[in-house]
């Protein structure tokens, strides 16, 4: 038998109010913390998702922390590398069918970085709040990850190109008018089959900063404009105009069209 | 309470929203009207996290040589403690704490100085003590119980060189502290 009680986190929502795990956590948590070191260096070893007895990754980051202020053991090393296997695996791949993706490579070392670094800093200097997102929900917070990482490699490799900075646009040319048509790819019968999704995602990640947002706020619902006071509308947070939004709209479509269909 | 939205950071903004129970346009919605300065970074999180989740790939050479290193910077590293956290505690933030214990100040100073036998206190005590520290009873317990660091031993101005005091019980800590009778009795009985 080893600890009893499950520190709370102590990391607040922009309401101010205090993240707490989700309850299927807590409840793996009280059942993971009554195994011997032994056992639970066992548990953690598994990989296999199927397995009744598989440490969901919110589970792991607990179980590093809880341990921080104490002698690390050989079942300290089961988990920490339970744990960072995980996170690597969110990340992006490096490898493609045309070789080695540098600037991928690039934010998966940025991902990796920035969470060890929080992990050492947990340990050695001060309660890291950022890290109790991942208790909250590993999966979605190894996401942000993902994104801020992004954002800090393109920055750095695009100095003079940063995403958010785009020209005004203008008329749309007849061609790229045409090439959108009524075009969505979200829009399609295949949105639900992996392969399909995988090939749009890679196409939405080639697309300027800007043309990216603009689609996934039109695939969220939200309007390019609004007549209602107080209504949030793409226009109004992006501070551009609607015509501008909606050429951005149609180009990003286009290439998105041509990249899908490769060009027919 | 609730926090300034002007003053939340890009990276607070973006964890709260992957955090959030759903990602559906409501949720979006809300998050650019109070956010609306992190506008494309939200759209692009939200792009992200709608994305099916990854096959799964085997992890390459680089990647364990990488897990190694981590792992040996990691366990060779010093680490903080919960006498540590109660060290860097302002004034003030340690006269709330013992308010919130409801004993007095130097109590915690003994405690911060190893000056307690960890097994005279009290659990339910040991729990409130966990709880203020939002840590858990078990690490108070380690933590109390690990050899002193010198830094965290008030200095003395003194001719001769001050000789450690040997740990007290919790209870006499509290008779020292001239804690009256009455309460001493009922922290004692915590959690016993």
């Amino acid at each position: 038998m080893r600890a009893t009680s499950i520190a709370p986190l102590r990391k607040t929502d922009t309401e101010g109010k205090v993240y707490t795990r989700l309850p299927e956590t807590e409840s793996r948590l009280v059942e993971l913390y009554a195994l011997s070191r032994d056992d639970l260096a066992a548990r953690c070893a598994i990989q296999d998702r199927d397995d009744k007895d598989y440490v969901p990754s919110e589970c792991l980051v607990t179980l590093v922390r809880e341990h921080r202020s104490r002698p690390l053991d050989a079942c300290s090393e089961v988990i920490f590398r339970a744990l960072l296997e995980r996170v690597l695996r969110g990340l992006p791949q490096t490898e493609t069918c045309n070789g080695e993706d540098l600037t991928q490579g690039n934010v998966r070392d940025e991902a990796r970085f920035r969470f060890l670094k929080m992990l050492g800093e947990d340990r050695q200097v001060e309660y890291v709040e950022a890290l109790d997102y991942f208790e909250v929900r590993f999966q979605d917070a190894l996401a942000s990850l993902r994104v801020n990482a992004q954002r800090y490699v393109y920055r750095r490799e695009n100095p003079l190109d940063p995403v958010e900075i785009d020209p005004e646009t203008g008329e749309l040319s007849e061609k790229v008018e045409k090439a959108a048509g009524m075009f969505d790819p979200f829009d399609s019968k295949e949105i639900g089959n992996f392969d399909y999704r995988s090939q749009l995602d890679a196409a939405i990640d080639d697309l300027p900063g800007i043309q990216k947002a603009i689609i996934e706020m039109i695939r969220q619902g939200i309007p390019i404009e609004s007549k209602e006071t107080g209504k949030v509308n793409i226009s109004n947070v992006l501070g551009k105009t609607p015509k501008t939004i909606a050429a951005h709209r149609y180009k990003a479509y286009a290439k998105l069209r041509t990249k899908m269909t490769k060009g027919e | 309470m609730k926090q300034e939205t002007t003053k939340i950071s890009s990276e607070d903004v973006l964890n709260a929203f992957a955090v959030e129970p759903s990602h559906d346009g409501s949720t979006l919605e809300r998050y650019l009207r109070n956010f609306p300065q992190y506008a494309i970074e939200l759209a692009h999180l939200s792009q992200e996290l709608s994305r099916p989740g990854k096959k799964e790939t085997k992890l390459s050479e680089k990647d364990q040589l990488a897990i190694d290193n981590a792992w040996k910077q990691y366990s060779t590293s010093s680490t903080v403690s919960p006498v540590n956290v109660l060290a860097s505690l302002t004034v003030l933030q340690l006269r709330d704490l013992a308010g919130l214990l409801d004993i007095p100040r130097q109590i915690l100073t003994a405690f911060r100085e190893h000056k307690v036998i960890v097994s005279s206190i009290p659990q339910g005590f040991l729990a409130r003590l966990a709880c203020g520290l939002n840590t858990t009873v078990d690490e108070i317990k380690h933590a109390l119980s690990a050899p002193i660091e010198t830094s965290f031993v008030r200095s003395h101005k003194a001719d001769e060189k001050p000789v450690a005091a040997a740990p007290a019980t919790f209870e006499q800590l509290l008779i020292d502290a001239q804690v009256p009778a009455e309460k001493r009795e009922k922290l004692m009985s915590e959690g016993n």
